[in-house]
């Protein structure tokens, strides 16, 4: 008899592996439609206001942003070396450890990003909700564009990076309940999806933070 | 070379990569500057996609979702920058 897959729709579990892999390959590609189309409306707005996009980044925290690139870039690695150790059938408590490190990194990420968020908001550079814009820049309308820029693709990145995270300690907490041929899909489809939102951040850091520094 | 050991050595190029974005971005290089960060962020993606995602060596379907995904975001910004940047 054939090895057992999860579901009855495969013949065979390197099969049902290749499916997993694929789907969340589809899934990154609308996910990275997405946000290269958020993308591309900054550049033009950048285009259009380029003095204004650069005093408005100037008045973000380049180190807070430098260091929540490092630990984005750590939390890759954990996870890459979650999927790795998968892979290689290495000891299962090792490849959970990893998976929660990896939370914790994003979780350090997300205290990081909501530190800056608290000092832009009683800064008054929050140009949404209705609340008071206080921005003293060169040009108060570029300002406000680039700071709705800034919100809003920080914020989309962290919802994603909130749903990595539920979705990671998911897998942890059900790690014990899990078949090993489970786990390795699992691990390796979300470790393309993690590494995909960092990615994403790559990209948004100089974006954001570096204009014309 | 093991695969952990590549996984480690991709997470010090990163970190170089981002030492060297965040340090050219304190000096004044005019046109320089984003042309820089873009290539770093570039060659940041191609060592996540390459190693940590294992693009061009695992499954020929994961290399063509990449693939569409390069091909209709090129798509997208050709013709919206063929338009704004010609106005």
């Amino acid at each position: 008899m054939a090895p057992a897959t999860e579901s009855i729709a495969f013949g065979s579990p390197a099969r049902e592996l290749e499916a997993d892999q694929f789907g969340m390959w589809v899934f990154i590609a609308s996910e990275a439609l997405l946000f290269g189309a958020v993308v591309l409306a900054y550049l033009v707005s950048r285009w259009h206001f380029t003095a204004a996009f650069a005093a408005g980044s100037k008045e973000l925290s380049f180190w807070l942003g430098t260091v929540n690139t490092a630990v984005l870039l750590t939390s890759s690695l954990t996870v890459a070396l979650a999927a790795i150790g998968v892979e290689k059938g290495e000891g299962p408590r090792r490849v959970r450890l990893l998976l929660l490190a990896s939370v914790a990194l994003g979780a350090a990420f997300l205290a990081i990003k909501f530190t800056e968020y608290h000092e832009e908001f009683s800064r008054g550079l929050v140009p949404l909700f209705g609340l008071p814009f206080r921005y003293s820049g060169p040009d108060i309308h570029g300002g406000a564009l680039f700071f709705d820029f800034y919100f809003l693709l920080t914020g989309l990145h962290v919802v994603h990076l909130t749903a990595g995270m539920i979705a990671i300690g998911g897998i942890a907490a059900l790690w014990t309940r899990t078949p090993a041929a489970g786990r390795r899909r699992r691990t390796t489809a979300i470790a393309l999806y993690w590494h995909f939102v960092d990615i994403v951040w790559v990209f948004l850091y100089p974006l954001l933070y570096l204009v014309n520094r | 070379m093991t695969e952990t050991r590549s996984a480690f050595l991709v997470w010090l190029g990163l970190l170089v990569l981002l030492a060297i974005s965040a340090g050219t971005s304190r000096l004044d290089l005019g046109w320089a500057n984003p042309a820089i960060n873009l290539a770093i962020a570039g060659a940041k993606s191609l060592l996540i996609l390459i190693v940590f995602m294992h693009l061009r060596r695992k499954s020929t379907l994961a290399d063509m979702a990449a693939g569409a995904i390069v091909l209709w975001l090129a798509i997208m910004y050709t013709l919206v920058g063929a338009d704004y940047l010609t106005r």
